[in-house]
């Protein structure tokens, strides 16, 4: 299948801003490839969301710019110099790259870019490493420059850049699919369009269209792997994907081999997307929420989420809240669940009782002072090192708090309620002191004692408290923000709600004492819909002098030529960033503001909200551009407080 | 069995040395006539045609066809070893999955065998149209040579024209501009050595432009011989050849740039 269709499509979807538009041009295009390239469906789906691998694989491209233009120069025979020029003055390397079609004639056409070949080029690209990567590289993607006609390098810049700017996310895509779904069913033999649904009317259409986009949904999340959910899709249908596509520590019982790069996932466990929570300003909207409901308070651990996989032959698994593998970040972690297995033969101690096989478990790591047996500031887990940790090496101890209970001896538990869920934890598993243990909770509904609990909480060194329903709607909804958890954080109770995670925009040079680093940030969230940055708040205070010293060296190495076009906001700075660093702050409240761009559109037709007296909180460096607080968070915080007043 | 000895392994090397920086990597096809490659730079823009017929080896074998993928920076890096004036042998098995490399030095006394992994290339062969044409220019290779590399410290882009004047070649760049002519040698001049003389078989004007880096890639190849023929076409390929002495040629050929709109 040609590569073009594809960038044809994408051109399309970049001139529509509506959503449904959207949906309905890229239903066509799957719809066209499960007709006639069912096969070919997994890289489509996979190019649309601009991902080449599953998250949890660690596998991504973002090619610097330097590499793309030099591949560029390669490709067209320009200087350097002049495509730099015009990259200063289009501030797209994409557009660049179309406008380069060079005056360089060829011998003979190269063969055109197919979606496949396209596809497999980018992951090669992703996998060159060493010392000859950046020639290996430059090669790679000047055999797709050369081969590109119409707007294909634009998109193949894209790619490469890890941005896509179609307007277009993961959830846009899942939609899309489930409504080519609707129309044109996969896996149907011979396989031609369904006419009959042509009978039924556009309301029950949607209907069918919502009800495959949930199951497609439903089958991403537990099986965050396109590689495992699509071709099964492909091949079973939409009607028999769940069957296929559930929750599991060992992806090696589903035995599809992918076909696309040959890599192999087997024997890895898949992580799930985790199950997040509301944030809620104080007790009373609590018991306002959970009126008639059973629910439990637990200690919220201020650490990092960890998903703990426990496979049958003895490998576990960890993986972080983005879904990405941590496992060599905690060997130590990993070593006292293992130690764990060898012990339950024995019949020793241990925190797992000796008839478990396999379990996924959702917990919090936090740093441990297993002298003084107690829990460390967050700040001290950061202090570890992210790769290639040593057990020996360890300084900071780690102990897990287990809250959560996804799936047992190769059963699932995501839908059983909390209480079930819980109890089957407790059963399974034994607690070890400065090791393993599990949340602390308490069942209770009077707000005296959840005052109690909450204080008791902050005293032992936790963020806050979590809030959950017990049994009624109390199922695991991986990657939803649901309202079945609700979390109370210390910080919540005076000022505005929940911090938030804001992506670092620009900065303004200091003045007076600050003089030499960078006085002033602008920061702002994630809108997800456009794809975009809108900017929420000038931060200036939060820092210490040594933090500014040593923030101005993290961002010096973000800093980019041009503010990127994906940046909404009507401050000017003197120097950009490029997307990629989260901080969290906080601030007093949110307004209506001339100049910040948050949620622009929906709470005024041109003026944006923008967050009054924010402050750093402290850096955020497990969270990616992505999870930053969203423009919808900001919105609805937005309204929660007009609600207040 | 694929069998050959090349008496001036040096010959051999310099010929892997005016490849290697245009392809990184080929099919040597070796037939019961000889050997060829052909392969295109990774832009499409410039290819690359070698053929050595077997009558220019000392001995050559062919039982069945046989091609070998190579690596042509690998190659160098063996062919380094070779002394200059030792005689080489290539050898392989039809379906083997390397090539062996004799070196013998001239007195016999040094011995060296180097093996060389082979590689899966997927290549299709391009056929090359034979085509007539407008100006075909014989010139010693070393004045080529020295033009490109005088020219591209000036501009990029070289303007061939050649006329009944003569050969010209013009360059513009941010420093300024300049160009080189080449007159026809007089025939009167002939004193029965026809190298270091200029010929220009002319059936009508002609001019295109080209990238100085691929020519100056090409005229790596001086050393091969001590003449090249440059053959112009409109809106054609231009093609340089190098050829050797009974051993066979080795052909460049380039595309050429489009004028500027502007």
């Amino acid at each position: 299948m040609p590569y073009l269709v594809v960038a044809r499509v994408f051109e399309k979807l970049a001139k529509t801003t509506k959503r449904l538009e959207k949906i309905d041009i890229m239903a066509c295009l799957f719809r066209s490839v499960i007709l006639l390239r069912p096969t070919e469906l997994l890289a489509v789906v996979y190019l649309c969301c601009n991902q080449i691998a599953p998250p949890y694989v660690g596998l991504e491209l973002g090619v610097g710019d330097q590499v793309i233009m030099k591949s560029l120069g390669e490709s067209t025979g320009r200087s350097l110099n002049d495509i730099k020029s015009d990259f200063t003055k289009a501030g797209d390397l994409g557009v660049v790259a179309v406008a380069s079609r060079s005056r360089q004639c060829t011998i003979f056409a190269p063969r055109m870019l197919t979606v496949q070949s396209v596809f497999s080029t980018l992951i090669s690209v992703a996998n060159s490493e060493g010392k000859q990567s950046m020639t290996q590289k430059v090669r790679l993607i000047q055999s797709l420059f050369v081969a590109s006609r119409e707007t294909e390098a634009k998109f193949i810049v894209r790619h490469l850049q890890g941005k896509l700017r179609i307007g277009v996310n993961e959830q846009t895509v899942l939609a899309a699919l489930g409504r080519a779904c609707a129309f044109t069913p996969p896996a149907k033999v011979p396989p031609v369009v369904d006419m009959s649904k042509e009978l039924m009317n556009s309301e029950q259409m949607e209907e069918l269209e919502c009800h495959n986009t949930a199951l497609i949904k439903k089958a991403v999340c537990e099986l965050p792997n396109y590689e495992l959910v699509i071709p099964a899709l492909v091949r079973y249908g939409i009607d028999h994907l769940n069957e296929h596509c559930h929750i599991s520590p060992e992806c090696n019982t589903i035995v599809y081999v992918c076909v696309l790069c040959k890599m192999i996932y087997f024997k890895q466990g898949v992580p799930i997307k985790v199950m997040l929570a509301k944030p809620t300003k104080g007790i009373a909207e609590i018991l306002e929420r959970f009126k008639s409901m059973k629910f439990t308070l637990e200690f919220k651990y201020d650490g990092e989420r960890a998903q703990i996989h426990i496979l049958s032959d003895g490998t576990v698994k960890i993986f972080s809240r983005n879904a990405e593998n941590a496992t060599a970040k905690f060997p130590d972690l990993v070593n006292s669940i293992r130690k764990v297995k060898c012990n339950c033969k024995k019949k020793k101690k241990s925190h797992l009782k000796p008839d478990i096989t396999s379990a996924i478990i959702d917990s919090e790591v936090v740093a441990y002072d297993r002298k003084e047996h107690k829990i460390l500031p967050f700040q001290q887990l950061t202090t570890r090192k992210r790769k290639d940790v040593n057990e020996a090496d360890v300084t900071v101890q780690v102990c897990v708090y287990a809250f959560d209970l996804l799936f047992i001896n190769g059963q699932s538990l995501l839908s059983e309620p909390f209480e079930v869920r819980r109890s089957k934890m407790h059963q399974a598993f034994e607690p070890k002191q400065g090791e393993f243990a599990f949340a602390h909770y308490k069942d209770t509904t009077d707000p005296e004692e959840i005052q109690q609990f909450l204080d008791l909480a902050v005293e032992a060194c936790c963020e806050g408290i979590m809030v959950k329903t017990l049994d009624i709607d109390a199922t695991y909804e991986p990657a939803k923000r649901s309202r079945k958890w609700l979390k109370c954080k210390k910080d919540y109770l005076d000022g505005v709600g929940d911090t938030l995670d804001l992506v670092v925009m620009g900065a303004f040079h200091g003045t007076g004492k600050r003089t030499g680093t960078y006085g002033t940030y602008l920061l702002g969230c994630c809108n997800s819909e456009n794809d975009n940055f809108q900017s929420l708040c000038k931060c200036a205070t939060g820092f210490s002098d040594e933090q500014l010293k040593e923030l101005t060296d993290v961002m010096k190495n973000h800093v980019v030529g041009k503010k990127p076009s994906e940046y909404e906001t009507h401050m000017d700075c003197p120097i950009w960033f490029e997307p990629k660093i989260v901080w969290e702050i906080k601030c007093a409240d949110l307004t209506i503001s001339p100049v910040h761009c948050g949620g622009v559109g929906v709470v005024h037709e041109s003026k944006g909200i923008g967050l009054r007296f924010p402050r750093l909180v402290r850096k955020r460096d497990d969270k990616s551009v992505d999870d930053a607080t969203s423009t919808d968070q900001v919105i609805e915080m937005f309204q929660n407080q007009k609600h207040m007043q | 069995m694929f069998e050959c000895t090349l008496i001036q392994g040096e010959l051999f090397r310099k010929l892997i040395v005016s490849i290697q920086d245009l392809v990184q990597d080929g099919n040597f096809m070796c037939d019961s006539n000889g050997i060829s490659l052909q392969g295109m730079d990774s832009s499409h823009v410039a290819l690359v045609a070698m053929a050595l017929k077997k009558e220019g080896f000392a001995d050559y074998r062919c039982d069945r066809d046989v091609t070998l993928g190579i690596n042509f920076a690998n190659l160098g890096k063996i062919l380094k070893c070779m002394g200059s004036k030792d005689r080489l042998s290539i050898r392989a098995q039809e379906e083997g999955d390397s090539a062996l490399f004799v070196f013998e030095s001239e007195d016999s006394n040094r011995m060296s065998n180097f093996e060389l992994k082979l590689m899966q290339i997927d290549q299709e062969q391009l056929g090359v149209p034979e085509t007539q044409y407008k100006a075909v220019i014989r010139m010693p290779s070393s004045e080529l040579q020295r033009i490109c590399k005088d020219l591209s410290a000036i501009g990029d882009t070289v303007s061939i024209s050649a006329t009944k004047e003569g050969i010209k070649f013009s360059v513009g760049g941010d420093i300024g501009s300049g160009d080189m002519t080449l007159r026809q040698s007089d025939s009167g001049e002939v004193d029965g050595d026809d190298s270091e003389k200029i010929m220009i078989e002319l059936e009508e004007p002609v001019q295109q432009n080209f990238a100085l880096r691929y020519l100056n890639n090409f005229t790596k190849a001086s050393s091969l011989s001590s003449m090249v023929t440059l053959s112009l076409g409109t809106d054609m390929p231009l093609v340089i050849e190098y050829k050797m002495d009974n051993l066979g040629y080795i052909r460049y050929y380039l595309a050429p740039k489009i004028d500027d709109e502007a």
